[in-house]
């Protein structure tokens, strides 16, 4: 009895170090009461065991981080030191090994405080940095806004100004040829009136002023009509005035021929002719020396344009000399080499035109390409994000183009070259389009509360996980109802697009188990936006797809949460596809 | 002085009937409590992230029930307390490791966002370097 009432005793004394009633002291007396004798060497190693424990506890931080437990265990320990005081080796070892565990709970418990901390000051960071990136990424989007704007207007320019130069050498070009054209009506005219003046002067020295003087002055009159008539451009009328002019110089010459034949004598007539068909034969040598000069006879056919010049002069100084015969003769070997040398550098002038032609055609094709390249080489990332198909089509033309290039197909290069830059110019525009359009939804995602938002390759998500169902079932639960009725809102408010619903799930369970409850929640869920939202079916599809599409690590709780999940996509993307 | 011991002596025989019967139920609240935190240990997924002293607690509990089964209730006490302590370091392990994980990937992904982050500057301060160039060069 006195025994157990000095226990009593000493029990009301530990439960100070233990931290519990007296009774449970009582139990660990009991067990103490029953046990025996202790090996001191067990008992100095309990208690340096325990203080171990505590100072890697202490190592741990967990007297800051653990403060209760940490002195739960000194004060276990402290008690185990008095029993070793006071005699009672088995309390001791009891007391110390209780004092080891609290210290390993405490270190434990300040580990958890620790890596808590950590996570706090990771996410906080992650914050952070999302912020300063985006940041860095909204301000960089908006210098290579400035440096394309800058390029497309740089092409445009060059482009306009080439364009230009394209339009004003196609006029050159018909102006040319206009010219040519004209210059060569005029010399026709003018051959035929410089004819009818030799008919004139022969006319006139035959006595025309004398016995035609009808006819001769009419010609004169019709000569200097037909002239004014060339002058002013009129060349159709210019030559109906040169051909009558001819036949009243014709006639004045036979009426003065025939009237003056009494008293001339028949030399002086044959001398008038022979005159006469040298002057013409002559005019008609320089009507082709002037045709050869208009294609340049003089650069592409050199020799025999001289020889023709040569002749021709040969010709003139015989008529001077009035060697009729002598001049006829070389007039029609001046007109034979000018023909012929016209016949030589007609087709070189030809090609040679026809040459420039082609490369004014080159310059353009790759003008046209430059520019689709420039577009190309802009960096948008808007268009090569948002509308892929588009991006990657204006690259293949350009492909095309560069290889029509190649291989001298400049009108294919030409088309190919405009559709890329088109397709380009849509894609640019598009992508701003759905770009801004994100935007309003995103920001109008934010009122969905505990929602994840953001965007896809598909369009704009927005994401429910963690207990939107319950384990194994695909019955929604009720908290949040009210959240999906605000996701149901955003959905009507951009009511042009369509929506996908995907179910996923974590990698408990089966793989098939999985997939076929993905789809159920998902079913469910749309279920619940068309009947209780009044969101239209036609607008949505719902999707099942197990566990094959993990966000976060399945070996941990909160991954399992965040893997399990209802994704609504809002498809601002599909544009492109229903075009 | 007789009538005195006489009380005290009574009162001995109640209090010491009355400690028999706590400590019985004293054990068997112990042991049950254990229990409850050996499942909580292993619903935590102990037996992956801290095996021994699951192991440890599991152990301790079947000799506790064992010892009790013997009528020792003062040692089934001790054992049960022990495989209390066992599972509820156990736990404690469990979920620092846990939260050691989650840390390290909160971590992970925050120098994931760091890299972004310099990423992203380096492409600003190159798409700035690319406007002075082209601003730079004059119009062909």
């Amino acid at each position: 009895m006195i025994r157990f009432m000095r226990h009593a005793a000493r029990a009301m004394r530990y439960t100070t170090y233990l931290g519990c009633t007296a009774l449970h002291v009582l139990m660990v007396f009991g067990f103490v009461s029953c046990a025996g004798t202790v090996d001191p060497i067990l008992l100095e190693t309990s208690l340096n065991d325990a203080q171990n424990a505590i100072s890697e506890a202490r190592r741990m931080e967990a007297e800051a981080y653990a403060t209760e437990t940490f002195s739960k265990a000194i004060r276990l320990f402290e008690g185990a030191q008095q029993a070793q005081r006071d005699g009672d080796g088995i309390l001791s070892i009891e007391l110390a090994f209780w004092a080891e565990m609290e210290s390993q709970v405490a270190g434990a418990q300040a580990r958890q405080r620790i890596a808590k901390n950590r996570i706090d000051e990771a996410d906080a960071e992650v914050l952070r940095a999302v912020i300063q990136e985006m940041e860095y990424k909204t301000r960089a989007a908006q210098v290579r806004q400035l440096i394309a704007e800058e390029k497309t207007r740089r092409a445009l320019a060059r482009a306009l100004r080439a364009e230009q130069q394209a339009i004003a050498a196609h006029e050159e070009s018909i102006q040319a040829r206009q010219d040519v054209q004209n210059a060569l009506f005029r010399a026709q005219i003018q051959v035929a009136i410089e004819r009818v003046n030799i008919i004139l002067d022969d006319a006139k020295e035959a006595g025309a002023l004398t016995y035609a003087q009808d006819n001769y002055r009419a010609a004169k009159d019709l000569v200097a009509q037909a002239s004014a008539a060339v002058a002013q451009g009129n060349f159709e009328e210019a030559k109906s005035l040169a051909t009558q002019a001819e036949n009243d110089a014709n006639k004045a010459k036979i009426a003065a021929v025939a009237g003056a034949s009494a008293a001339a004598s028949e030399s002086q007539a044959a001398k008038l002719e022979a005159h006469t068909n040298a002057k013409v034969a002559l005019a008609q040598a320089q009507f082709e020396i002037d045709r050869a000069e208009k294609v340049n006879a003089f650069e592409h056919a050199a020799e025999v344009f001289q020889r023709a010049m040569t002749s021709f002069e040969g010709a003139n100084i015989a008529l001077k000399r009035e060697q009729y015969d002598q001049a006829v003769r070389l007039a029609v070997q001046a007109e034979s080499s000018a023909h012929d040398a016209f016949s030589i550098a007609e087709p070189i002038n030809r090609e040679r035109l026809a040459r420039e032609a082609l490369e004014e055609q080159i310059a353009q094709a790759k003008d046209t390409v430059f520019r689709a390249k420039e577009a190309l080489n802009q960096q948008i990332s808007i268009a090569k994000t948002l509308l892929p198909s588009l991006h990657e089509q204006a690259k293949t033309l350009l492909a095309d183009a560069t290889q029509a290039i190649a291989d001298e197909n400049y009108d294919r290069a030409i088309e190919a070259g405009r559709q890329s830059y088109d397709y380009l110019m849509t894609a640019i525009e598009k992508g701003k389009e759905i770009e801004a359009i994100e935007t309003q939804i995103l920001e109008a995602a934010t009122a969905v509360s505990d929602a994840e938002t953001g965007r896809t390759e598909k369009g704009v998500l927005i994401r429910f996980s963690g207990d939107l169902f319950q384990q194994g079932s695909s019955s929604i639960n009720p908290k949040f109802f009210p959240k999906i009725g605000q996701l149901a809102e955003v959905l009507k408010t951009f009511a042009d697009y369509k929506v996908r619903i995907e179910g996923h799930s974590d990698s408990s369970g089966g793989t098939e188990v999985n997939l076929r409850l993905t789809q159920k929640r998902a079913d469910a869920f749309e279920k619940y936006l068309v009947e209780k939202c009044g969101v239209p079916p036609e607008r949505m599809t719902a999707i099942g797809l197990g566990e094959d599409h993990p966000i976060a690590d399945n070996n941990f709780q909160v991954g399992r949460d965040r893997n399990r999940r209802i994704d609504t996509i809002l498809l601002t993307r599909e544009i492109e596809n229903q075009e | 002085m007789k009538q005195i011991s006489m009380i005290i002596a009574a009162l001995t025989i109640v209090l010491m009937g009355l400690g028999c019967s706590s400590t019985t139920r004293l054990a068997t609240e112990t042991i049950y409590d254990a229990k409850v935190q050996v499942e909580t240990a292993k619903a935590a997924n102990a037996q992956d992230l801290a095996p021994q002293e699951l192991i440890d607690a599991e152990q301790m509990l079947a000799r506790a029930e064992e010892v009790l089964s013997m009528g020792k209730e003062t040692e089934a006490y001790r054992l049960g307390m022990r495989a209390h302590l066992k599972a509820k370091i156990a736990e404690a392990i469990v979920h620092a490791n846990q939260l050691e994980a989650e840390a390290s990937n909160a971590e992970g992904v925050l120098e994931l966002k760091l890299r972004n982050v310099e990423a992203a500057q380096r492409e600003l301060e190159q798409a700035e370097q690319e406007l002075e160039a082209l601003q730079s060069t004059p119009e062909e």
